[in-house]
């Protein structure tokens, strides 16, 4: 390879990947930023949401201008309920609020422990709608889940293979006694 | 256990109509699919409005449909509206189901609507009613005339749309049912001629309007209660609603 050519396959490379970083990419006019993705709850317990909320749209939103919506859960476990409204702001163009809390998560008493996914997005009176934020919740000292009777089997064969593996070699073990008397 | 949460439809919801009559607070709102997944089999599970009590639907759940990407349906409710102030914001919550019955998901949708003057509604509608129980996979109906005594609007047609397998097993004396055993059960007053015997008068009510389905369970699909005018012997005004009939399969 000559060097004018790799000096023109670098250049056009880089060209490339320039106008691959310049290609307009549409970003979310509205934001939103829950605090923690992840959150412990005991069944039957409510866990609280808060986040930021970042305003590009163009327009003051009021509070009760904005919208969220929940996906993709388990309707039997979890009940989300929108917070946001209940105190009243003003969100001014190009400007953001945080911690404000957003929503509740109930999580129905009986729920098997486990980890259960939620969607949450944003929407505002305009149209404009957030991404989707993926959010945990990991129930703790719920109802543990009732192993099945292969699994109870295969554990308790592990065990009895344990005893075993332990009481074999602890009689070989055993001191050996001498009854030599020095003379 | 753990629920894989994406890829997921984002259903939302958009403005949509409030009409607040003084008496009863109308709302419909569309539930669109913004997302780039289909949302399969929709149903609404519950619909309020703040802490108002709602009126209709009495039971849920209401099936909206297959929502692709970039589609909408629509969730309706009734909610009476004594002592909410014109100008108040409150929030709507819609609550639903979305895939296949092997793989049901929930969804939640949000928006507040402002209570507006009270107004007419563009239409008058009969003021009719339709109750229904259900006991062993049959469903029975009574209509309820409520116009006020006097008035000229005796009920006399009765319509409802299912979403299951369908027999009639009950038709009061006097009427006569129509259906095609799947999508609609029609009920018609035989009167030909004044003074129509049959029709239900206001302030009174008419039992025995029975259909049976293979399946025990039940949800809301929309029902027209028709009425006929005895002072002009014309057709009369009409009462559309949600009731409880048989529920799909999906």
């Amino acid at each position: 390879m000559s060097l004018t050519f790799r000096a023109c396959f670098v250049q056009l490379f880089l060209a490339l990947t320039a106008g691959i970083s310049l290609l307009p990419v549409q970003a979310a006019v509205i934001t939103l930023d829950v605090n923690s993705l992840s959150a412990p709850v005991v069944a039957g317990d409510t866990a609280t949401f808060s986040g930021t909320i970042t305003n590009r749209s163009g327009v003051t939103l009021e509070s009760t201008d904005l919208f969220l919506s929940f996906s993709a859960f388990d309707f039997d476990a979890l009940t989300p309920t929108q917070v946001l409204g209940s105190s009243l702001f003003s969100l001014l163009n190009f400007t953001f609020i945080a911690n404000i809390d957003l929503f509740t998560v109930e999580v129905a008493a009986g729920t098997l422990a486990g980890t259960y996914g939620l969607q949450v997005f944003l929407s505002d009176v305009n149209g404009n709608v957030s991404d989707a934020t993926d959010l945990r919740l990991v129930v703790t000292n719920g109802v543990q889940p009732v192993p099945e009777p292969s699994t109870v089997a295969t554990v308790g064969l592990a065990l009895a293979l344990l005893i075993l593996s332990r009481r074999r070699p602890s009689c070989r073990r055993m001191p050996q006694q001498s009854f030599e008397t020095r003379l | 256990m753990v629920t894989v949460v994406t890829p997921a439809p984002k259903l939302v919801g958009a403005e949509g109509t409030v009409i607040n009559t003084g008496s009863e607070f109308f709302v419909s709102m569309p539930l669109s699919n913004a997302g780039a997944e289909r949302a399969p089999n929709v149903f609404v599970t519950g619909m309020t409005l703040g802490a108002v009590q709602r009126v209709s639907p009495q039971l849920f759940p209401v099936y909206i449909g297959q929502l692709a990407p970039g589609n909408s349906g629509v969730a309706r409710a009734r909610f009476r509206s004594v002592g909410l102030v014109p100008g108040q914001r409150l929030l709507l919550t819609v609550r639903g189901t979305y895939g296949s019955s092997s793989a049901q998901l929930g969804f939640v949708v949000n928006r507040f609507v402002t209570v507006p003057p009270i107004t007419a509604l563009p239409v008058t509608l009969l003021r009719a009613r339709i109750q229904a129980t259900l006991q062993s996979a049959v469903w029975n109906y009574t209509l309820f005339n409520d116009e006020p005594a006097g008035s000229p609007q005796r009920l006399a047609a009765l319509s409802i749309t299912v979403a299951a397998p369908v027999s009639v097993t009950g038709t009061p004396s006097g009427w006569v049912a129509e259906t095609d055993n799947f999508t609609y059960v029609g009920w018609l007053a035989v009167d030909e001629q004044l003074p129509y015997p049959s029709h239900v008068a206001p302030g009174t009510s008419l039992g025995g309007f029975q259909i049976q389905s293979p399946t025990a369970l039940s949800e809301s699909t929309s029902c027209v209660i028709n009425a006929w005018r005895h002072d002009t012997d014309a057709a009369g005004l009409v009462m559309t609603d949600l009731v409880a009939t048989p529920r799909r399969a999906i």
